[in-house]
């Protein structure tokens, strides 16, 4: 898995809070802020620096500590 | 004891209007009462009158493109709905003013929300509250305002942008007596017996795909499609040319595909030099497909059904229809039957700018249904 799709999958779980039917919500949501996250989850798009830190700036909006993710990992 | 009662009224004066509102909706001990109006009553008049006519009720609104109550749809009247107490567990209503210059008015809203709740809003459970949103159709505010909401919460939003009946100068929003403008309304709702959330558009997918590669989000403008010109690109991708796409640009919108079934409308609104302006912020990079219209009277009659047939009995009705949908329905002569899918529930609705659910869309509407 791309370091991209960690980071995505990650802010989707942790934004749901482990409600399946909400996972879908915010992948549109986060599609609705200019992320192509059904190419990112199905890998059609590469790992790109400028992406990640998009991404970063949507789990500071999300009020997602991506910390954690690094400590699972 | 109804739990919801609907009533309109076309009389002009704004006195006179609202003691007609008042006499439909008698009966019901009421914790809101939710209204949508032209804007030829004075707003700040319509707003004073509602409130005064309904004491101890809270009385939430806003202008209108046009009206959908229980009589017909058109222009030029009031539509209301009063919600029985006994709908709402828990009910909570925040003002957002001056949307265009204060970037935390959200944010302010929240930790209100959250004083009386008691708990942060982030922690909320979908399942059991729902939110609505009324934001001014002219502010441009409408993607900030979605973002941020969804930013700060699961809780979906649901709703509409405030309208003027096309004249594009003010619109309002009422909140208990006072009229606002550069503004939006929330209402944090916990329903006694849940909810349901509609949102129909009434369009197929096409294998036609244009992306962005040059826009001014702010103007909701898109530069330039796939490297070249956007008007150009637009009408090479349809195969016609630039003048006709001018000329019939609103037949072709464009849709940001999640899946098949999720798709989320953006309506162009005209060209201008060799670029495109939106009646919604387009994202640079992200592909966009041709949409194709369909019936929406039919479309619409079927999504309803399915939505009832999957969340059982619905008590209520609030729809958020786009101002382009109606008016096809008025250019098809279908303004009759399309009211006529809400025949059996009591429903209110009104011709927005815009609609809100997930972020700000076009040609859409959005619906709130109570169980």
């Amino acid at each position: 898995m791309n370091t991209t799709k960690q980071i995505l999958n990650f802010i989707i779980k942790e934004k749901a809070q482990g409600n399946t039917f909400q996972e879908l919500n915010i992948q549109m949501r986060i599609m609705m802020k200019g992320v192509n996250v059904k190419g990112i989850l199905e890998e059609k798009v590469p790992d790109d620096p400028a992406l990640s830190e998009k991404l970063k700036a949507i789990a500071q909006e999300f009020d997602v500590d991506l910390k954690k993710m690094a400590a699972i990992n | 004891m109804k739990n919801f009662k609907v009533a309109q009224s076309d009389l002009t004066d704004t006195v006179a209007a609202v003691k007609s509102i008042k006499e439909q909706l008698s009966g019901i001990d009421a914790c809101l009462v939710l209204y949508f109006a032209s804007p030829s009553y004075p707003a700040a008049a319509i707003s004073k009158e509602m409130a005064g006519a309904f004491v101890g009720v809270h009385t939430v609104g806003c202008t209108t493109a046009g009206e959908m109550g229980p009589d017909k749809m058109g222009q030029d009247s009031i539509v209301a709905m009063a919600w029985n107490k006994v709908t709402l567990k828990d009910l909570k209503i925040e003002v957002l003013e001056n949307i265009q210059t204060d970037t935390e008015a959200v944010a302010k809203a929240f930790k209100s929300f959250e004083k009386s709740l008691g708990k942060p809003m982030k922690l909320l459970d979908p399942a059991q509250y729902v939110g609505m949103v009324m934001i001014d159709g002219l502010s441009g505010c409408e993607e900030a305002v979605n973002d941020r909401l969804g930013n700060l919460t699961n809780v979906p939003f649901v709703g509409g942008s405030t309208g003027d009946n096309f004249m594009f100068q003010h619109t309002y929003l009422f909140v208990d007596g006072k009229a606002f403008t550069n503004a939006a309304v929330l209402l944090l709702m916990e329903p006694s017996k849940g909810y349901a959330i509609l949102k129909t558009q009434s369009f197929i997918t096409t294998d036609k795909k244009l992306t962005p590669t040059k826009v001014d989000e702010k103007r909701r403008m898109v530069v330039e499609f796939n490297g070249k010109p956007a008007a150009e690109a637009y009408a090479s991708v349809l195969g016609i040319s630039v003048d006709d796409l001018a000329k019939n640009l609103g037949e072709y919108p464009l849709g940001l595909v999640f899946d098949e079934h999720n798709f989320f409308v953006r309506s162009p609104m005209k060209i201008e030099g060799t670029s495109i302006i939106f009646y919604c912020s387009v994202k640079e990079g992200l592909e966009l497909t041709v949409l194709h219209s369909s019936d929406i009277v039919t479309g619409t009659r079927t999504d309803l059904a399915e939505t009832e047939q999957n969340c059982g009995e619905v008590q209520a009705v609030v729809d958020f229809n786009c101002c382009l949908r109606v008016l096809e329905l008025t250019r098809k002569n279908q303004l009759k039957a399309y009211s006529e899918i809400f025949r059996h529930i009591p429903t209110i609705g009104f011709a927005t700018y815009g609609e809100s659910y997930i972020g700000h869309i076009n040609q859409t509407s959005t619906m709130l249904l109570l169980k």
